[in-house]
């Protein structure tokens, strides 16, 4: 049978059943200011070009806001990001007229940014560089004469292996990690917490680039998790499942249990942390990866672009200055 | 704005004396509040807009998406007055039958949401079957702003604007702001300028009382203390005195600390 609540019970601790794993969305939060950037990028630098534009975003422990700011379009992708929240990277395609914008393939381009993820799983940069699991793409289009932009964001990522099964349930860290682990990972959030990174059994954060020499059974991973959710994981562990499958040299399958790095502000906390224990299958190359594209629902929930009106705060002035 | 470009740049430190802050003093304090308080970052803003004299990356100081409780009671409150002056009826009454009044207004409302949505279907454009998505967190349900702190040049003291977002984390509209400030505020202290560092204007406290009132506050904090208190603490008890002023904003999470040294 089935089960998809959380709360164990006593049959469910001495016979696992399968649960439907699911992760909490980001959701976008822009700065006015991200918009004034896009307005003077466009009429200065990009004039009439379509051509993506590179941006970052960050996101903090325990919030799963993607947040941009001013500094999104500065070429220092740590500029801007506040101490403690993990910086990722994105693409902007910025459209010349509405018609163009809506005539975008939006399901082509979320799964060209998924297959950019793919793509950093299977050479195995993602292991050096976590935060290449989170790329996104926006896609924008900005009317500047009335000042309102219609955006859209793909959170797209790599789906997690179909063969997942939890043992496990989000939990306190004490319940599914060791004592020494427990306290290795309490000293290490006092200082810089990476993306995601394994945790061994004497408690030392470790570059995820350790799987790929691992033998052990079972293995610690951890993650700044942006969830607050008590039941599900957020966003980014999906692409980290696909890239945990394709590292576990085990025959089948491999018991791995992950840390959930949570907190408050930019700090993360022992407390707030939670581990789930899952089973995770080996990726079978020939398989290939299923692709999620992940697009932003609106405010009204709606699978359709958000929109931001800056006419009452836009300088026109300012705008007309540039333009000439 | 051509008295704050032209004055000169106070050098010596008169904070004890007169409750004004050096360039140098800025950026002290603001180390001391970044480093202290996680919610506090330093920015460094339009490049055009920067101020030579403050190093490029410590511009000005910012709490992101501070929540702001106010917006619901404050709305409370003025449908409660306008209901005593029999402007609108109440919700149950307005259920079983409502004014012409309270139904012009909500056809006016349906107006504006219907200006925002677009014909255009762009569900097939997106489609996609995945049952993984969990709910989407519970977060802020409140407005909230963004708090910058800039430096005055002309008074000599940390200024604060103030950009709002709506419950949905769209930017507010027109004098949406205003249902946040104490009315005896609106258009007096607070009045919606430039902001010094960005392209859009947005709410900002006058600064041309703030160093009489830091003072005062400084002698408070002192009490009959000897010697000068540091100069470190002077954006904890700014943002205390700025609070004063903007109680539904809440940023303060710095109403513990301890002065002595």
């Amino acid at each position: 049978h089935t089960h998809t609540h959380t709360h164990c019970c006593d049959i469910c601790c001495f016979f696992p059943v399968q649960m439907a794993l699911r992760f909490v969305p980001f959701s976008s939060s822009v700065d006015v200011q991200v918009w004034t950037r896009v307005s003077e990028i466009k009429l200065v630098e990009q004039q009439l070009s379509e051509a993506p534009l590179p941006l970052h975003a960050f996101y903090y422990p325990g919030q799963s806001r993607l947040c941009l700011t001013f500094e999104a379009f500065n070429k220092d992708a740590q500029s801007g990001v506040p101490a403690g929240c993990v910086s990722v990277s994105g693409s902007l395609i910025n459209t010349n007229t509405i018609d163009a914008f809506k005539a975008l393939d939006f399901n082509a381009l979320a799964e060209k940014t998924a297959q950019s993820i793919e793509r950093a799983i299977s050479d195995g940069r993602a292991l050096a560089d976590p935060t290449l699991l989170s790329s996104f793409l926006l896609t924008s289009f900005a009317d500047l004469k009335k000042y309102t932009f219609q955006y859209w964001f793909s959170f797209a990522c790599v789906k997690e292996p179909a063969g997942v099964s939890v043992i496990t349930p989000l939990a306190p860290l004490s319940s599914v990690l060791t004592a020494a682990q427990v306290s290795g990972f309490e000293c290490a959030v006092s200082g810089v917490v990476p993306a995601a990174f394994c945790l061994s059994n004497t408690g030392h954060i470790l570059s995820l680039e350790s799987l790929r020499n691992t033998t052990d059974h079972e293995v610690t991973v951890g993650f700044i998790d942006p969830s607050s959710s008590v039941e599900s994981a957020g966003w980014p562990l999906r692409s980290l499942l696909a890239l945990l499958s394709n590292y576990l040299c085990a025959e089948k399958e491999r018991t791995v249990s992950v840390v959930c790095a949570r907190g408050v502000g930019g700090s993360v906390t022992l407390d707030k942390s939670l581990a789930i224990r899952l089973s995770i299958p080996k990726h079978d190359p020939a398989g290939g990866f299923s692709l999620v594209k992940g697009w932003e629902k609106n405010t009204a929930d709606k699978a359709a672009p958000r929109s931001c009106d800056l006419s009452g705060s836009l300088d026109p002035a300012k705008l007309a200055s540039s333009a000439v | 704005v051509l008295m704050s470009l032209t004055t000169p740049t106070a050098r010596v430190s008169s904070f004890a004396k007169t409750g004004k802050l050096t360039l140098e003093e800025f950026v002290l304090a603001g180390d001391y509040l970044v480093e202290n308080y996680k919610t506090w970052t330093w920015q460094s803003g339009e490049e055009s807009k920067r101020n030579v004299e403050l190093p490029a990356q410590k511009q000005f100081l910012m709490a992101r998406r501070v929540p702001c409780t106010a917006a619901a009671s404050a709305a409370t409150l003025f449908t409660e007055k306008l209901a005593e002056d029999g402007w609108v009826e109440t919700e149950s009454t307005q259920k079983a039958g409502s004014t012409v009044e309270a139904k012009a207004a909500a056809e006016e409302e349906d107006d504006e949401e219907v200006v925002d949505i677009d014909d255009f279907d762009y569900s097939q454009a997106a489609a996609e079957d995945d049952s993984a998505v969990a709910p989407a967190d519970a977060t802020t349900v409140t407005r909230s702003y963004d708090v910058t702190v800039t430096y005055d040049r002309f008074y000599q003291t940390p200024r604060v604007f103030l950009v709002g977002y709506d419950e949905k984390g769209n930017p507010l509209k027109g004098d949406d702001w205003k249902r946040d400030f104490s009315p005896e505020h609106v258009d007096k202290t607070v009045s919606v300028e430039r902001h010094y560092h960005f392209s859009t204007s947005c709410p900002t406290i006058h600064p041309c009382k703030h160093a009489d009132a830091m003072l005062r506050m400084v002698q408070l904090v002192m009490g009959s203390r000897e010697g000068n208190l540091d100069v470190k603490f002077y954006l904890l008890i700014f943002l205390k005195f700025i609070q004063s002023m903007i109680p539904n904003i809440e940023y303060d999470y710095t109403s513990e600390f301890n002065i002595e040294q």
